[in-house]
Protein backbone atom coordinates (compact mmCIF):
# COMPACT_ATOMS: atom_id res chain seq x y z
CA UNK A 1 0.00 0.00 0.00
CA UNK A 2 0.97 3.64 -0.20
CA UNK A 3 0.77 6.46 2.26
CA UNK A 4 0.32 10.02 1.05
CA UNK A 5 1.56 13.23 2.56
CA UNK A 6 1.56 17.00 2.34
CA UNK A 7 3.71 19.92 3.44
CA UNK A 8 2.87 22.43 6.16
CA UNK A 9 4.95 25.52 5.67
CA UNK A 10 4.71 29.23 6.31
CA UNK A 11 5.86 30.12 2.78
CA UNK A 12 3.84 27.71 0.68
CA UNK A 13 0.27 26.43 0.61
CA UNK A 14 -0.48 22.83 -0.10
CA UNK A 15 -3.34 20.69 -1.41
CA UNK A 16 -3.35 16.90 -1.69
CA UNK A 17 -5.66 14.98 -4.03
CA UNK A 18 -6.05 11.23 -3.49
CA UNK A 19 -8.03 9.47 -6.23
CA UNK A 20 -10.67 6.84 -5.57
CA UNK A 21 -9.74 4.94 -8.71
CA UNK A 22 -6.70 3.12 -10.00
CA UNK A 23 -4.93 4.56 -13.02
CA UNK A 24 -5.88 1.66 -15.29
CA UNK A 25 -9.44 1.25 -14.13
CA UNK A 26 -12.63 3.25 -14.51
CA UNK A 27 -14.12 1.66 -11.40
CA UNK A 28 -14.57 3.88 -8.34
CA UNK A 29 -14.13 2.41 -4.88
CA UNK A 30 -16.00 3.34 -1.77
CA UNK A 31 -12.99 3.72 0.51
CA UNK A 32 -12.60 6.04 3.46
CA UNK A 33 -9.85 8.54 4.05
CA UNK A 34 -7.80 8.26 7.22
CA UNK A 35 -5.02 10.32 8.70
CA UNK A 36 -2.44 8.75 10.97
CA UNK A 37 0.33 10.31 13.04
CA UNK A 38 2.62 9.33 15.92
CA UNK A 39 1.25 10.38 19.28
CA UNK A 40 2.94 9.43 22.56
CA UNK A 41 4.54 6.33 21.12
CA UNK A 42 1.43 5.07 19.32
CA UNK A 43 -0.07 5.61 15.88
CA UNK A 44 -3.26 7.64 16.19
CA UNK A 45 -5.76 7.12 13.39
CA UNK A 46 -8.60 9.48 12.51
CA UNK A 47 -11.23 9.12 9.84
CA UNK A 48 -11.73 12.26 7.73
CA UNK A 49 -15.32 12.62 6.64
CA UNK A 50 -15.52 15.89 4.77
CA UNK A 51 -12.84 15.66 2.08
CA UNK A 52 -14.62 13.69 -0.64
CA UNK A 53 -15.70 14.99 -4.01
CA UNK A 54 -17.01 12.70 -6.73
CA UNK A 55 -13.79 10.81 -7.51
CA UNK A 56 -11.14 12.21 -5.17
CA UNK A 57 -10.38 13.05 -1.60
CA UNK A 58 -9.22 16.68 -1.60
CA UNK A 59 -7.19 17.50 1.50
CA UNK A 60 -6.77 21.21 2.07
CA UNK A 61 -3.90 23.10 3.69
CA UNK A 62 -5.62 23.35 7.09
CA UNK A 63 -5.89 19.54 7.35
CA UNK A 64 -2.21 19.00 6.57
CA UNK A 65 0.60 18.83 9.09
CA UNK A 66 4.19 17.67 8.78
CA UNK A 67 3.81 14.58 10.97
CA UNK A 68 0.49 13.45 9.53
CA UNK A 69 0.15 10.96 6.69
CA UNK A 70 -2.95 9.80 4.85
CA UNK A 71 -4.22 6.52 3.44
CA UNK A 72 -7.41 5.11 2.00
CA UNK A 73 -9.05 1.95 3.32
CA UNK A 74 -12.30 0.27 4.19
CA UNK A 75 -13.35 0.22 7.84
CA UNK A 76 -12.87 -3.55 7.90
CA UNK A 77 -9.20 -3.15 6.91
CA UNK A 78 -8.62 -1.61 10.34
CA UNK A 79 -10.27 -4.31 12.47
CA UNK A 80 -7.00 -5.87 13.57
CA UNK A 81 -5.21 -2.59 13.78
CA UNK A 82 -2.30 -2.48 16.23
CA UNK A 83 -1.35 1.09 17.11
CA UNK A 84 2.24 0.20 17.95
CA UNK A 85 3.26 -0.37 14.31
CA UNK A 86 2.31 1.08 10.97
CA UNK A 87 0.48 -1.55 8.97
CA UNK A 88 -0.08 -2.58 5.41
CA UNK A 89 -3.84 -2.10 5.50
CA UNK A 90 -4.64 -3.13 1.93
CA UNK A 91 -3.12 -3.46 -1.52
CA UNK A 92 -5.51 -1.19 -3.43
CA UNK A 93 -2.88 1.47 -4.12
CA UNK A 94 -0.23 -1.02 -5.29
CA UNK A 95 -0.42 -0.34 -9.00
CA UNK A 96 1.79 -0.04 -12.06
CA UNK A 97 2.36 2.78 -12.88
CA UNK A 98 2.53 3.89 -9.25
CA UNK A 99 -0.67 5.20 -7.69
CA UNK A 100 -0.58 8.96 -8.08
CA UNK A 101 -1.80 11.37 -5.43
CA UNK A 102 -1.36 14.91 -6.66
CA UNK A 103 0.46 17.10 -4.15
CA UNK A 104 0.22 20.70 -5.33
CA UNK A 105 2.05 23.55 -3.68
CA UNK A 106 1.61 27.23 -4.40
CA UNK A 107 2.80 30.57 -3.16
CA UNK A 108 0.45 33.44 -2.45
CA UNK A 109 -0.22 35.46 -5.61
CA UNK A 110 2.36 33.36 -7.38
CA UNK A 111 3.11 30.10 -9.12
CA UNK A 112 2.18 26.51 -8.40
CA UNK A 113 3.76 23.12 -8.94
CA UNK A 114 2.74 19.49 -8.46
CA UNK A 115 4.45 16.27 -7.58
CA UNK A 116 3.34 12.66 -7.18
CA UNK A 117 3.08 12.11 -3.44
CA UNK A 118 3.24 8.44 -2.58
CA UNK A 119 5.29 6.59 0.00
CA UNK A 120 5.25 2.80 -0.34
CA UNK A 121 4.73 0.79 2.85
CA UNK A 122 7.79 -1.30 1.93
CA UNK A 123 9.96 1.80 2.35
CA UNK A 124 8.53 2.45 5.82
CA UNK A 125 9.63 -0.92 7.20
CA UNK A 126 13.25 -0.58 6.11
CA UNK A 127 16.25 1.28 7.34
CA UNK A 128 18.57 2.52 4.66
CA UNK A 129 20.12 5.58 3.16
CA UNK A 130 19.12 8.35 0.81
CA UNK A 131 21.63 9.35 -1.86
CA UNK A 132 20.83 12.12 -4.29
CA UNK A 133 22.65 14.80 -6.25
CA UNK A 134 21.31 18.24 -5.33
CA UNK A 135 22.15 20.28 -8.38
CA UNK A 136 19.91 18.38 -10.81
CA UNK A 137 16.80 20.03 -9.38
CA UNK A 138 18.09 23.07 -7.52
CA UNK A 139 19.11 26.30 -9.15
CA UNK A 140 21.86 28.74 -8.26
CA UNK A 141 19.95 31.56 -9.94
CA UNK A 142 16.78 30.97 -7.87
CA UNK A 143 15.78 33.26 -5.01
CA UNK A 144 15.34 30.29 -2.68
CA UNK A 145 16.30 26.62 -2.79
CA UNK A 146 14.85 24.04 -0.42
CA UNK A 147 14.88 20.29 0.01
CA UNK A 148 11.91 18.69 1.74
CA UNK A 149 12.69 15.22 3.05
CA UNK A 150 9.76 13.02 3.93
CA UNK A 151 10.43 10.03 6.13
CA UNK A 152 7.81 7.52 7.22
CA UNK A 153 8.96 4.81 9.59
CA UNK A 154 6.99 1.86 10.87
CA UNK A 155 7.49 2.65 14.57
CA UNK A 156 5.54 5.68 15.88
CA UNK A 157 8.65 7.52 16.91
CA UNK A 158 10.16 10.88 16.23
CA UNK A 159 13.85 10.14 16.16
CA UNK A 160 16.51 12.56 15.05
CA UNK A 161 19.06 11.48 12.44
CA UNK A 162 21.76 13.13 10.37
CA UNK A 163 21.47 14.37 6.84
CA UNK A 164 24.76 15.24 5.18
CA UNK A 165 25.80 17.35 2.23
CA UNK A 166 28.93 15.69 0.92
CA UNK A 167 31.41 16.91 -1.64
CA UNK A 168 32.20 13.58 -3.27
CA UNK A 169 35.27 14.75 -5.15
CA UNK A 170 36.87 16.30 -2.09
CA UNK A 171 35.62 13.42 0.09
CA UNK A 172 34.36 15.88 2.61
CA UNK A 173 31.17 16.52 4.61
CA UNK A 174 30.39 20.16 3.95
CA UNK A 175 27.20 20.49 6.00
CA UNK A 176 25.28 18.39 8.48
CA UNK A 177 21.60 18.80 9.38
CA UNK A 178 19.50 17.11 12.03
CA UNK A 179 16.21 15.83 10.67
CA UNK A 180 13.66 13.44 12.15
CA UNK A 181 11.65 10.36 11.39
CA UNK A 182 7.93 10.44 10.62
CA UNK A 183 8.15 14.03 9.56
CA UNK A 184 8.31 16.31 6.55
CA UNK A 185 11.67 17.95 7.13
CA UNK A 186 12.65 21.18 5.41
CA UNK A 187 16.17 22.41 4.81
CA UNK A 188 17.21 25.53 2.97
CA UNK A 189 20.20 25.03 0.70
CA UNK A 190 22.63 27.87 0.39
CA UNK A 191 23.61 28.65 -3.21
CA UNK A 192 27.26 27.99 -2.46
CA UNK A 193 26.44 24.30 -1.91
CA UNK A 194 24.76 23.83 -5.28
CA UNK A 195 27.53 22.09 -7.13
CA UNK A 196 27.79 18.98 -9.33
CA UNK A 197 30.06 17.34 -6.76
CA UNK A 198 27.68 17.83 -3.83
CA UNK A 199 25.29 15.05 -2.82
CA UNK A 200 22.67 14.70 -0.15
CA UNK A 201 23.13 11.56 1.97
CA UNK A 202 21.60 9.89 5.00
CA UNK A 203 22.92 6.71 6.52
CA UNK A 204 20.20 5.60 8.96
CA UNK A 205 16.78 6.12 7.44
CA UNK A 206 15.17 6.16 4.04
CA UNK A 207 13.02 8.99 2.75
CA UNK A 208 11.93 10.92 -0.30
CA UNK A 209 13.89 14.09 -1.10
CA UNK A 210 11.76 16.66 -2.91
CA UNK A 211 13.41 19.74 -4.33
CA UNK A 212 11.82 23.18 -4.43
CA UNK A 213 13.22 26.31 -5.97
CA UNK A 214 11.51 29.66 -6.25
CA UNK A 215 12.29 32.64 -8.44
CA UNK A 216 10.11 35.72 -9.00
CA UNK A 217 7.17 33.79 -7.53
CA UNK A 218 7.63 30.94 -10.06
CA UNK A 219 8.14 27.59 -8.39
CA UNK A 220 9.55 24.17 -9.30
CA UNK A 221 8.79 21.06 -7.22
CA UNK A 222 10.10 17.58 -8.11
CA UNK A 223 11.84 14.60 -6.55
CA UNK A 224 15.07 12.99 -7.69
CA UNK A 225 15.24 9.36 -8.72
CA UNK A 226 16.76 6.95 -6.21
CA UNK A 227 20.12 5.71 -7.60
CA UNK A 228 18.87 2.19 -8.38
CA UNK A 229 16.51 3.67 -11.00
CA UNK A 230 19.51 4.37 -13.22
CA UNK A 231 20.57 0.74 -13.37
CA UNK A 232 18.30 -1.89 -14.87
CA UNK A 233 20.78 -4.80 -14.68
CA UNK A 234 20.41 -7.51 -12.06
CA UNK A 235 23.44 -6.18 -10.18
CA UNK A 236 21.80 -2.80 -9.57
CA UNK A 237 21.69 -3.03 -5.78
CA UNK A 238 25.29 -4.22 -5.63
CA UNK A 239 26.37 -1.24 -7.72
CA UNK A 240 24.32 1.21 -5.66
CA UNK A 241 25.57 -0.25 -2.38
CA UNK A 242 29.10 0.09 -3.65
CA UNK A 243 28.58 3.82 -4.25
CA UNK A 244 26.80 4.30 -0.91
CA UNK A 245 29.67 2.55 0.86
CA UNK A 246 32.00 5.28 -0.42
CA UNK A 247 29.74 7.96 1.04
CA UNK A 248 29.63 6.09 4.34
CA UNK A 249 33.44 5.96 4.33
CA UNK A 250 33.59 9.73 3.95
CA UNK A 251 31.38 10.14 7.02
CA UNK A 252 33.41 7.61 9.02
CA UNK A 253 36.60 9.35 8.02
CA UNK A 254 35.20 12.69 9.24
CA UNK A 255 34.20 11.15 12.57
CA UNK A 256 37.65 9.69 13.23
CA UNK B 1 6.85 -28.62 -26.33
CA UNK B 2 6.46 -26.64 -23.11
CA UNK B 3 9.45 -24.49 -24.02
CA UNK B 4 8.05 -23.87 -27.50
CA UNK B 5 4.71 -22.81 -25.99
CA UNK B 6 6.47 -20.47 -23.57
CA UNK B 7 8.43 -18.95 -26.43
CA UNK B 8 5.24 -18.20 -28.35
CA UNK B 9 3.31 -16.62 -25.48
CA UNK B 10 6.29 -14.46 -24.57
CA UNK B 11 6.99 -13.39 -28.15
CA UNK B 12 6.03 -9.88 -29.19
CA UNK B 13 2.99 -11.21 -31.05
CA UNK B 14 2.08 -13.49 -28.13
CA UNK B 15 2.20 -10.56 -25.76
CA UNK B 16 -0.04 -8.51 -28.04
CA UNK B 17 -2.57 -11.36 -28.08
CA UNK B 18 -2.36 -11.65 -24.27
CA UNK B 19 -2.84 -7.91 -23.97
CA UNK B 20 -5.81 -8.03 -26.33
CA UNK B 21 -7.48 -10.84 -24.39
CA UNK B 22 -6.33 -9.39 -21.05
CA UNK B 23 -4.64 -12.67 -20.08
CA UNK B 24 -1.54 -11.90 -17.95
CA UNK B 25 -1.09 -8.59 -19.77
CA UNK B 26 2.40 -7.11 -20.08
CA UNK B 27 2.76 -3.34 -20.03
CA UNK B 28 6.53 -3.03 -20.17
CA UNK B 29 9.38 -5.48 -20.61
CA UNK B 30 12.98 -4.74 -19.75
CA UNK B 31 13.94 -8.21 -18.51
CA UNK B 32 14.80 -9.32 -22.04
CA UNK B 33 17.20 -6.44 -22.56
CA UNK B 34 20.92 -6.85 -21.95
CA UNK B 35 23.85 -4.56 -22.47
CA UNK B 36 21.99 -1.45 -23.48
CA UNK B 37 21.46 2.19 -22.73
CA UNK B 38 17.72 2.78 -22.33
CA UNK B 39 16.09 6.16 -22.71
CA UNK B 40 12.79 7.61 -21.68
CA UNK B 41 10.75 9.41 -24.31
CA UNK B 42 11.60 12.89 -23.07
CA UNK B 43 9.68 15.83 -24.43
CA UNK B 44 10.82 19.26 -25.55
CA UNK B 45 8.84 22.28 -26.64
CA UNK B 46 9.67 25.68 -28.13
CA UNK B 47 6.07 26.58 -29.06
CA UNK B 48 4.20 29.39 -27.27
CA UNK B 49 7.40 30.97 -25.94
CA UNK B 50 8.51 27.80 -24.19
CA UNK B 51 12.10 26.73 -23.84
CA UNK B 52 13.29 23.42 -22.46
CA UNK B 53 16.30 22.57 -20.34
CA UNK B 54 17.82 19.08 -20.11
CA UNK B 55 19.85 18.14 -17.06
CA UNK B 56 21.53 14.78 -16.69
CA UNK B 57 24.33 13.28 -14.68
CA UNK B 58 27.21 11.14 -15.95
CA UNK B 59 25.97 7.78 -14.70
CA UNK B 60 28.93 5.85 -16.12
CA UNK B 61 31.25 7.99 -14.05
CA UNK B 62 29.07 7.88 -10.94
CA UNK B 63 28.49 4.11 -10.84
CA UNK B 64 31.46 2.71 -12.78
CA UNK B 65 34.12 5.39 -12.24
CA UNK B 66 34.66 5.77 -15.97
CA UNK B 67 36.40 8.93 -17.11
CA UNK B 68 35.85 10.92 -20.30
CA UNK B 69 32.59 9.17 -21.02
CA UNK B 70 30.49 9.76 -24.11
CA UNK B 71 26.78 10.05 -24.84
CA UNK B 72 24.40 11.18 -27.56
CA UNK B 73 21.07 12.96 -27.47
CA UNK B 74 18.82 12.50 -30.50
CA UNK B 75 16.08 15.03 -31.19
CA UNK B 76 12.89 14.44 -33.17
CA UNK B 77 9.94 16.66 -34.04
CA UNK B 78 6.32 15.78 -33.26
CA UNK B 79 6.11 13.71 -36.45
CA UNK B 80 9.21 11.75 -35.45
CA UNK B 81 11.33 13.41 -38.11
CA UNK B 82 14.95 13.34 -37.01
CA UNK B 83 16.16 16.88 -36.27
CA UNK B 84 19.62 16.70 -34.83
CA UNK B 85 22.11 14.89 -32.65
CA UNK B 86 24.16 16.29 -29.81
CA UNK B 87 27.30 14.29 -29.13
CA UNK B 88 29.07 14.63 -25.82
CA UNK B 89 32.65 13.48 -26.03
CA UNK B 90 33.54 14.19 -22.43
CA UNK B 91 30.60 14.29 -20.07
CA UNK B 92 30.63 16.50 -17.03
CA UNK B 93 29.22 15.40 -13.67
CA UNK B 94 26.12 17.44 -14.52
CA UNK B 95 25.32 18.20 -18.13
CA UNK B 96 22.89 20.84 -19.22
CA UNK B 97 21.39 21.72 -22.61
CA UNK B 98 18.93 24.50 -23.34
CA UNK B 99 16.55 23.92 -26.22
CA UNK B 100 15.00 27.07 -27.59
CA UNK B 101 13.94 28.20 -31.04
CA UNK B 102 17.54 29.03 -31.98
CA UNK B 103 18.65 25.51 -31.07
CA UNK B 104 16.64 24.18 -34.02
CA UNK B 105 17.35 27.08 -36.40
CA UNK B 106 14.38 29.20 -35.33
CA UNK B 107 11.94 26.29 -35.17
CA UNK B 108 8.86 26.63 -33.01
CA UNK B 109 7.31 23.33 -32.15
CA UNK B 110 7.57 20.33 -29.94
CA UNK B 111 8.78 16.77 -30.03
CA UNK B 112 10.87 14.17 -28.27
CA UNK B 113 14.47 13.43 -27.45
CA UNK B 114 16.34 10.35 -26.31
CA UNK B 115 19.62 10.08 -24.45
CA UNK B 116 21.98 7.17 -24.92
CA UNK B 117 25.24 6.60 -23.10
CA UNK B 118 27.94 4.89 -25.09
CA UNK B 119 28.54 1.59 -23.29
CA UNK B 120 30.98 0.06 -25.75
CA UNK B 121 33.45 2.91 -25.91
CA UNK B 122 33.23 3.28 -22.16
CA UNK B 123 33.93 -0.41 -21.50
CA UNK B 124 30.77 -1.26 -19.65
CA UNK B 125 29.21 -3.41 -22.38
CA UNK B 126 27.46 -5.79 -20.02
CA UNK B 127 25.39 -3.23 -18.20
CA UNK B 128 21.81 -2.14 -18.70
CA UNK B 129 21.43 1.50 -17.73
CA UNK B 130 18.93 4.28 -18.07
CA UNK B 131 19.45 7.97 -17.56
CA UNK B 132 16.08 9.13 -16.25
CA UNK B 133 17.08 12.82 -16.55
CA UNK B 134 15.27 15.96 -15.50
CA UNK B 135 13.61 18.26 -17.99
CA UNK B 136 12.81 21.87 -17.14
CA UNK B 137 10.30 24.05 -18.95
CA UNK B 138 10.31 27.84 -18.99
CA UNK B 139 7.62 30.06 -20.52
CA UNK B 140 8.35 33.67 -21.51
CA UNK B 141 11.92 33.36 -20.18
CA UNK B 142 10.69 32.81 -16.64
CA UNK B 143 11.95 30.27 -14.14
CA UNK B 144 12.27 26.59 -15.19
CA UNK B 145 9.92 24.05 -13.67
CA UNK B 146 11.20 20.46 -13.72
CA UNK B 147 9.80 17.01 -14.35
CA UNK B 148 11.66 13.69 -14.38
CA UNK B 149 11.61 11.09 -17.13
CA UNK B 150 8.60 8.83 -16.85
CA UNK B 151 8.29 6.67 -19.96
CA UNK B 152 11.02 4.14 -20.86
CA UNK B 153 10.85 3.97 -24.63
CA UNK B 154 13.93 3.26 -26.73
CA UNK B 155 17.28 1.57 -26.28
CA UNK B 156 20.64 1.41 -27.91
CA UNK B 157 22.13 -2.04 -27.51
CA UNK B 158 25.91 -2.29 -27.35
CA UNK B 159 25.74 -5.62 -29.25
CA UNK B 160 23.59 -4.39 -32.06
CA UNK B 161 25.67 -2.06 -34.23
CA UNK B 162 24.24 0.96 -32.44
CA UNK B 163 20.79 0.46 -33.91
CA UNK B 164 18.10 2.15 -31.82
CA UNK B 165 15.18 -0.07 -30.95
CA UNK B 166 11.84 0.43 -29.23
CA UNK B 167 8.83 -1.59 -28.01
CA UNK B 168 9.82 -1.80 -24.37
CA UNK B 169 6.25 -0.66 -23.84
CA UNK B 170 3.70 -3.10 -25.16
CA UNK B 171 0.50 -2.71 -27.12
CA UNK B 172 -2.65 -4.67 -27.78
CA UNK B 173 -4.52 -5.28 -31.03
CA UNK B 174 -7.56 -3.26 -29.94
CA UNK B 175 -8.26 -0.14 -27.87
CA UNK B 176 -8.96 -1.99 -24.62
CA UNK B 177 -6.65 -0.10 -22.25
CA UNK B 178 -7.60 2.78 -19.97
CA UNK B 179 -5.23 5.29 -18.45
CA UNK B 180 -7.17 7.54 -16.13
CA UNK B 181 -5.04 10.46 -14.99
CA UNK B 182 -5.01 10.62 -11.20
CA UNK B 183 -5.44 14.34 -10.98
CA UNK B 184 -8.56 16.44 -10.52
CA UNK B 185 -8.08 19.12 -13.15
CA UNK B 186 -9.03 22.63 -12.12
CA UNK B 187 -11.51 23.88 -14.74
CA UNK B 188 -10.45 27.46 -14.09
CA UNK B 189 -6.98 26.62 -15.41
CA UNK B 190 -6.03 25.83 -18.98
CA UNK B 191 -4.78 22.27 -19.13
CA UNK B 192 -2.85 20.37 -21.80
CA UNK B 193 -1.53 16.85 -22.03
CA UNK B 194 1.56 15.97 -24.01
CA UNK B 195 1.43 12.42 -25.34
CA UNK B 196 4.20 10.48 -27.03
CA UNK B 197 4.10 7.16 -28.82
CA UNK B 198 6.92 5.12 -27.20
CA UNK B 199 6.39 2.13 -29.52
CA UNK B 200 6.98 1.24 -33.18
CA UNK B 201 3.28 0.59 -33.71
CA UNK B 202 0.41 2.98 -34.33
CA UNK B 203 -1.32 4.01 -31.14
CA UNK B 204 -5.01 4.75 -31.50
CA UNK B 205 -6.66 6.49 -28.60
CA UNK B 206 -9.79 8.26 -27.49
CA UNK B 207 -10.35 11.05 -24.99
CA UNK B 208 -14.04 11.65 -24.36
CA UNK B 209 -15.54 11.49 -27.84
CA UNK B 210 -12.43 12.57 -29.72
CA UNK B 211 -10.33 10.00 -31.54
CA UNK B 212 -6.64 10.34 -32.27
CA UNK B 213 -3.85 8.34 -33.81
CA UNK B 214 -0.10 8.54 -33.27
CA UNK B 215 2.40 6.83 -35.53
CA UNK B 216 5.74 5.49 -34.28
CA UNK B 217 7.59 8.04 -32.12
CA UNK B 218 5.11 10.84 -32.86
CA UNK B 219 3.85 13.21 -30.20
CA UNK B 220 0.81 15.41 -29.70
CA UNK B 221 -0.26 18.18 -27.34
CA UNK B 222 -3.99 18.15 -26.60
CA UNK B 223 -5.92 21.03 -25.05
CA UNK B 224 -8.25 19.62 -22.40
CA UNK B 225 -10.85 22.38 -22.52
CA UNK B 226 -13.33 22.07 -19.66
CA UNK B 227 -12.69 18.57 -18.38
CA UNK B 228 -11.87 17.81 -14.75
CA UNK B 229 -11.25 14.06 -15.10
CA UNK B 230 -9.43 12.58 -18.05
CA UNK B 231 -9.40 8.99 -19.24
CA UNK B 232 -7.33 7.93 -22.22
CA UNK B 233 -8.57 4.78 -23.91
CA UNK B 234 -5.98 3.26 -26.20
CA UNK B 235 -4.20 0.17 -27.47
CA UNK B 236 -1.05 1.04 -25.48
CA UNK B 237 -0.42 -0.47 -22.06
CA UNK B 238 1.61 2.41 -20.67
CA UNK B 239 0.41 5.65 -22.18
CA UNK B 240 1.24 8.23 -19.54
CA UNK B 241 1.24 11.89 -20.55
CA UNK B 242 3.05 14.96 -19.31
CA UNK B 243 0.54 17.50 -17.99
CA UNK B 244 0.80 21.28 -18.35
CA UNK B 245 -1.61 23.45 -16.33
CA UNK B 246 -1.74 27.23 -16.73
CA UNK B 247 -3.10 29.91 -14.45
CA UNK B 248 -2.44 33.50 -15.48
CA UNK B 249 1.32 33.92 -16.04
CA UNK B 250 2.18 30.75 -14.11
CA UNK B 251 2.21 27.12 -15.16
CA UNK B 252 2.76 23.70 -13.65
CA UNK B 253 4.28 20.65 -15.36
CA UNK B 254 4.25 17.09 -14.07
CA UNK B 255 3.76 13.56 -15.29
CA UNK B 256 0.20 12.31 -15.41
Amino acid sequence: MNFFFGIKDNQINCELQIPLFQNKSLKLVNYNLYSIFPNNGLWEINKINDAKNSEFFIIKNNEISNDKIFFIAKDKDLIEYDSSKLQNFNSYTDTTPAYRANLKIDINEGGFSSYQSEYPFEMAVKNGSILSPINTLLDKTADKNYVFIKNIFVDPISKEFDLFLINFKERKVIKKYLIKTNYMNKIEIDKSYIDPEVYLFTKDYLGVPIFVNIKDKHISFEHTHPPHEYILSEDKFKLVNNVKRKFNEIILQENN
Amino acid sequence: MKLYYKKIINSDFGIRIRNTLNISPVDMLTSELHSASVSDAFVWRTDNNFSTKIRFIDILNFFFEKEETTANILFYDNNFNYLKKLSFTKLKKLNEVIINKEFFGNKEGYGTFYIFHDLKNNEVQKELISNRCYVGFSKNDQHFSYVHGNLLARYNSSNNKNEIQSDIIKTSLIMNQNYKIQKYFNKNFNNEIFLTNPTSRIINFKIKRNSYSLKEGCSLIIDLKQDDIINIKSNCLFFRPIVFSYNSEYFDVHHG
